[in-house]
């Protein structure tokens, strides 16, 4: 079954950000497996998340238990493609294809660099951190993210607990199991 | 075929109880695996099942016989909805429903190989959600369950270490939800 991730040796050190932040800036190829949860004033759903990502593509699978009612949603150079079982359908951004297809979506163009504890590029951000120096809340692009857990995978600590509000959206997102460095199933 | 139908049904109709480990993977088309989880499953016929993730996270779902119920521990979230009593909705229901309900629904095929018998259905409707669903049994034991869909993704879950009509505590099909849990009921039947 899905590997295990090292429990860490210790917990999180006051400068353990400062050195590993170079390294997560250029890790651009993991899988994690976790959930994702949504809660707006008409909606309130959950589904597991299973995401590849390398440089020149992502893949995620937001399913049910037993696999049901799965969605796959994946990005290539600017093409996204999102597999439900109601067929295939593409768009210029995954955004607008979720929201359609899903009736709701998640920033995933900034979530790759947000899911490592680190603004996206290209719009102004403001941050707080805690009191090891880890990021504690990032305001970008209206979307408030607050980093509630870490956890140890690969050398590196990486969010574990993503709380991301948007006015009234409030979206979670858990990462149970990360695997930096590894995407076995790029295509 | 009818003589596949009846196979199936004579190897399902005395499983009243079965717990077992689960191995689940989903695949894409290309047979590359999306997802691997791992738990135990336990089921009482009729209607009654218990499916508990444990690897790589904790999720579960438990019906008793009316109402399904999945707890999600990571998101505190129980979504509580009627329990889909179509059998072509609910491959778990299957398991613990009535084999009669099979024929009607399912068109059946069996083949043998060695210990091994793979039963092939294709839902008779087709509003389901699998196109077609994979029951094999090993020296008559249930032994995989896979389910194929129509971008030919497909859910194949491995049983192992099962536990045919052994006694199964009734507090299992009963699930106790957490107080600090955000409860969903939705009234579309759930198909687990």
């Amino acid at each position: 079954c899905a590997g295990q991730t090292t429990a860490p040796s210790a917990p999180r050190q006051a400068d353990d950000w400062q050195r590993q932040q170079a390294r997560l800036e250029a890790l651009d190829t993991w899988t994690l497996a976790g959930k994702v949860g949504l809660r707006t004033p008409r909606d309130n759903t959950g589904a597991n998340l299973d995401w590849t990502q390398t440089p020149q593509h992502y893949r995620m699978l937001i399913s049910g238990p037993f696999g049901t009612g799965r969605s796959v949603l994946e990005g290539r150079a600017g093409a996204v493609k999102l597999t439900t079982g109601d067929g295939t359908f593409r768009a210029s951004s995954p955004e607008a294809l979720m929201q359609q297809q899903l009736g709701w979506s998640l920033p995933i163009s900034a979530l790759d660099y947000w899911v490592r504890g680190l603004p996206a590029p290209g719009a102004a951000h403001d941050e707080t951190r805690d009191d090891l120096g880890f990021p504690a809340q990032l305001r970008q692009a209206g979307w408030t993210i607050a980093y509630r857990d870490w956890t140890y995978a690969g050398g590196l600590w990486l969010p574990r607990r993503l709380v991301m509000t948007y006015d009234d959206i409030r979206a979670l997102l858990v990462v149970n199991e990360w695997q930096p460095g590894q995407a076995d199933t790029a295509p | 075929d009818p003589a596949s139908v009846e196979r199936l049904t004579r190897l399902l109709e005395p499983l009243k109880t079965y717990s077992a480990d689960f191995d689940q993977q989903i695949l894409d088309a290309s047979g590359s695996s999306l997802q691997d989880t791992s738990g135990h499953m336990w089921l009482s016929r009729p209607g009654h099942f218990r499916w508990e993730v444990n690897e790589p996270y904790r999720q579960i779902v438990v019906s008793n016989g009316q109402e399904v119920t999945l707890y999600d521990p990571d998101l505190e979230q129980a979504t509580i909805q009627p329990l889909d009593d179509r059998v072509t909705h609910t491959p778990a229901l299957l398991l613990s429903g009535s084999a009669s309900e099979l024929a009607q629904n399912y068109e059946v095929t069996g083949q043998q190989q060695g210990t091994g018998e793979t039963f092939t259905l294709k839902p008779k409707a087709n509003d389901t959600l699998f196109e077609q669903l994979k029951l094999t049994f090993y020296s008559e034991k249930l032994g995989m369950l896979q389910m194929t869909d129509s971008t030919g993704q497909r859910t194949a879950i491995k049983f192992d270490h099962a536990e045919v009509n052994g006694n199964i505590d009734p507090d299992k099909f009963r699930f106790e939800i957490p107080a600090s849990a955000d409860v969903i009921r939705e009234q579309s039947p759930a198909t687990p």
